[in-house]
């Protein structure tokens, strides 16, 4: 039976995770400097949206990578523009990566957070080639690949921590089944106690 | 981090060390900016301050001996200009459309036979 809270505690978690990822996106922007290649930031903005794939599955967790890039779109006025489409295309394609690996479920957390800042910054390089007309800035991409392996450990690492810690239980809004609520340890994808 | 966690991490990494030489294939020689309307191109170290008219906004670049940076962007990101000068290589505003591309500093070259 689906238990009548569950839907609350899916939209409280979904609002929650958009929140604490906006204000880690905006916190980045503005006061953490890029890394080594430019546009390439340590990504703590992908530390909720990591927990979101493990807790929320993919509808939830594509709310949450949709609410984020709208809201910090709307506070840095680039939401229409073509950083907005930027930002857009790199936070779909880490959401995309992570649902993808997490399905597999043989990585944890650190693996989901390489992928995802992995294909980040792939899509927003090729974003940024399209929007250039020109091929110049995938010429960085090696580099920021090779990157994106540190700091998808270390947001990956993060969201294992937090997801560890914190009172966190899998909901799935939506989705009809007899085990609406699952632990985290249940999860392949989950954090264990490798940790 | 388990064993697949570092078969994925092995995997980027060995794409990348395999991307590198494209990324080191950079330009030929001289300078070349780019933008919506059009592209200019000049010789190594000319010194200079180019005014490109981007999709969002004016990029400012300078050029010299040092080689080149934008000094100025419309763009609200800016990273362009937190690049800071490029002797080889390329900066990229990318929400303008413009492109500086750096093919080396070596101003004893005058052309080029091919």
């Amino acid at each position: 039976m689906r238990s009548t809270g569950e839907p609350a505690r899916a939209v409280t978690l979904v609002a929650a995770l958009v929140a604490a990822a906006a204000v880690l996106g905006l916190a980045e922007a503005v006061l953490l400097p890029d890394l080594v290649v430019p546009g390439v930031r340590l990504g703590l903005a992908n530390v909720p949206l990591l927990i979101a794939v493990v807790a929320l599955r993919a509808r939830g967790s594509l709310t949450v990578a949709l609410g984020k890039t709208i809201v910090v779109g709307l506070a840095t006025g680039v939401l229409l523009g073509p950083a907005g489409l930027m930002s857009a295309a790199g936070c779909l394609a880490a959401w995309a990566a992570a649902v993808t690996l997490a399905s597999a479920r043989r990585l944890t957390l650190v693996g989901l957070g390489i992928g995802a800042a992995s294909a980040h910054v792939a899509a927003q390089y090729a974003a940024a080639s399209i929007l250039a007309g020109s091929t110049a800035p995938l010429r960085v991409l090696p580099l920021a690949l090779a990157l994106s392996v540190a700091t998808g450990s270390v947001t990956g690492l993060c969201a294992a921590l937090l997801a560890n810690r914190a009172p966190l239980r899998l909901v799935d809004p939506g989705e009809e089944g007899e085990r609406p609520c699952r632990t985290f340890s249940e999860g392949a994808a989950a954090p264990g106690p490798s940790f | 981090m388990n064993r697949w966690d570092a078969a994925l991490a092995t995997l980027l990494l060995v794409t990348a060390a395999a991307a590198w030489p494209l990324s080191a294939s950079a330009a030929d020689e001289g300078v070349r900016i780019s933008g919506p309307r059009g592209e200019t191109r000049f010789a190594s170290g000319v010194s200079g301050e180019w005014r490109i008219e981007g999709r969002i906004g004016v990029v400012v670049v300078r050029t010299g001996p040092e080689g080149a940076r934008v000094v100025d962007s419309g763009c609200p990101d800016r990273s362009c200009v937190r690049t800071g000068i490029v002797k080889r290589g390329t900066v990229t505003c990318a929400p303008n459309g413009v492109v500086v591309r750096v093919g080396g500093m070596r101003g004893d070259i005058d052309a080029v036979n091919r």
